[in-house]
């Protein structure tokens, strides 16, 4: 008696296989499209009444609702019983659910993430080193452009746990430049130059009003602070033109931004020791004689 | 006053173009369907109060202009200023710090200084450029984490027009703040939306529509009101420039107040 009956071809592929060979086909072909162009279509129309973040969320949770659905009915065409599946999953679930703990604590903390909105994409923000403008804010990680044009992935359970600076949250920022000055300088003409420099600077808000502090008898320098308030957009310019032009003024007035230096005494207030440079060789001429 | 510098001009091609409002200098030329626009100031702006319409200066220029180009068309053959408000608000510092007791009004004129539109084409319909007469400084009206950014200004706050030199450049905006409050209202700054304000041409100046201002409380939010006709100080004749953006409500606004957020010792 033969172990096995040969099976023609047409006992497999019976009409009914093909019809739904068909309409598994169709709802893949037509499905994905319909759900793609739909995510695409209500994130234009919403545009305008969302933030970035809102369209992309949206966007994202039609595409993946979307396929969820396709996949059932794809399983359900295909003759799985859904029960049976859901109930091995059950089972599949926990194994996995142990092996990709971090997985879902990154997506947990996503959630949390954007609950929160610390940030939001089109921040920039600065965690630990790294400072970006968030691209994108995603189930697993945020997604960073960095100024010099670098991707940056950051998990979101390690966002959760870090601290994050929004660089952009408020539209006005103050800017503090320390600023040191030798001891023979006079503090009120330095106040008055460096109030005038920001007094004068188009970019420097005019209130929150602009202030000078002598900070402290330094090692080697007067520091002062000068604290001056900008839009966020001007930041960056105005830390660069601000000191541009204190050191100019600085230079014009005669005011010396001295190095950091050390000065010894053989006992009380005597005079600096003197320094004479010889030559390593002794049969070479000193050249100050 | 002479207001022929805001009447339409004629251009000529490849004649070189000056007008002076106050301090502005505007210099403009005709390329072919092109127009070419370029912007110097006098550092001294409290110096330079006259007005000159485009007058043809074939052989003058300054070495550092930077001009800027315009795709016109035939539009170029006539070109008007336009005079215009400032694009933010202006927050108006008085000189001396004003009190007003409750149940007191008091009128106030600010003079401003205005905005100059360079506009192709008849009924000034294509808009090019816009240039302040004086560059103000920035300044921020609110607390840190919301506000507006605004221009910042000092006034003397005079109490008559006529104490205001009338120039040319400049327009006054009546205003007029009531303190119904039954707190003293301590004037330390108030903010003027001039986005708001529509200018006309008067006998001696240029002037805005008025501003009443209900001051009702540091708790509470000040009503504004900005006027549908033109002021009656002077004669004063048609609309020169419609507001930006008009207002047909009063508004219930922020306009007075203190910004005690910003107290801080730089630590």
């Amino acid at each position: 008696m033969p172990i096995y009956t040969q099976i023609a071809w047409t006992d497999v592929i019976t009409p009914e296989v093909v019809r739904a060979a068909i309409r598994i086909s169709l709802m893949i072909g037509i499905g994905f499209p319909i759900v793609l162009l739909t995510a695409t279509i209500v994130g234009r129309v919403l545009r305008k009444r969302l933030s970035l973040q809102g369209a992309m969320l949206l966007r994202k949770g039609i595409v993946y609702l979307g396929t969820a659905i396709i996949l059932i009915s794809v399983l359900y065409q295909s003759g799985y019983k859904l029960t049976a599946l859901l109930g091995a999953a059950g089972i599949v679930g926990i194994a996995v659910g142990f092996a990709s703990q971090t997985s879902v604590s990154n997506i947990i903390s996503g959630v949390f993430l954007i609950s929160e909105r610390s940030f939001e994409v089109g921040d920039v923000i600065v965690v630990g080193d790294t400072k970006g403008v968030v691209l994108s804010i995603d189930l697993l990680s945020v997604k960073l452009r960095t100024f010099d044009n670098q991707f940056i992935r950051i998990p979101n359970e390690s966002l959760i746990k870090t601290q994050v600076t929004n660089v952009t949250r408020f539209p006005i920022r103050r800017l503090d430049i320390n600023v040191g000055v030798a001891y023979k300088e006079d503090p009120k003409r330095v106040s008055e130059i460096l109030l005038d420099i920001a007094d004068k600077d188009l970019q420097s808000l005019d209130e929150p009003t602009p202030l000078v502090r002598f900070q402290e008898f330094g090692d080697s320098s007067l520091q002062f602070l000068l604290a001056v308030w900008c839009t966020r957009e001007d930041f960056y310019l105005l830390r660069s033109n601000l000191r541009q032009e204190i050191k100019e003024r600085f230079d014009a007035a005669g005011i010396e931004i001295p190095f950091p230096h050390r000065t010894l005494y053989s006992g009380s207030a005597t005079e600096p020791f003197p320094v004479r440079v010889v030559p390593d060789d002794p049969q070479q001429p000193d050249p100050k004689s | 006053m002479d207001v022929g510098i805001w009447q339409p001009s004629q251009i000529e091609a490849d004649t070189r173009y000056r007008a002076l409002a106050g301090p502005l200098q505007l210099w403009l030329r005709r390329a072919g369907d092109e127009l070419h626009i370029a912007v110097d100031r006098y550092p001294d702006f409290d110096a330079h109060h006259e007005t000159q319409p485009l007058t043809p200066v074939p052989n003058s220029q300054p070495e550092n202009l930077t001009w800027a180009r315009w795709v016109v068309g035939k539009a170029g053959d006539t070109v008007q200023l336009v005079p215009t408000t400032p694009d933010r608000p202006l927050v108006v510092r008085p000189e001396v710090p004003l009190r007003l007791p409750s149940k007191q009004e008091a009128l106030f004129f600010v003079n401003f200084p205005i905005w100059v539109k360079v506009s192709a084409a008849a009924q000034h319909s294509l808009t090019l450029c816009e240039e302040p007469c004086i560059v103000l400084s920035k300044t921020w009206f609110g607390d840190p984490m919301s506000g507006a950014l605004c221009y910042s200004m000092r006034t003397r706050a005079r109490r008559d027009f006529v104490d205001i030199q009338a120039r040319p450049h400049r327009a006054v905006c009546p205003v007029r703040i009531r303190n119904s409050a039954a707190q003293q209202l301590d004037l330390e700054r108030f903010c003027v939306h001039v986005e708001h304000l529509t200018l006309f041409q008067g006998t001696t100046r240029l002037w805005t529509n008025q501003i009443d201002v209900t001051f009702r409380g540091d708790k509470e939010i000040s009503q504004l009101d900005y006027g549908k006709h033109p002021p009656t100080y002077e004669t004063v004749g048609e609309v020169i420039c419609k507001a930006r953006h008009p207002v047909k409500e009063s508004l219930l606004e922020r306009g007075l107040g203190s910004l005690g957020l910003f107290a801080d010792d730089g630590g």
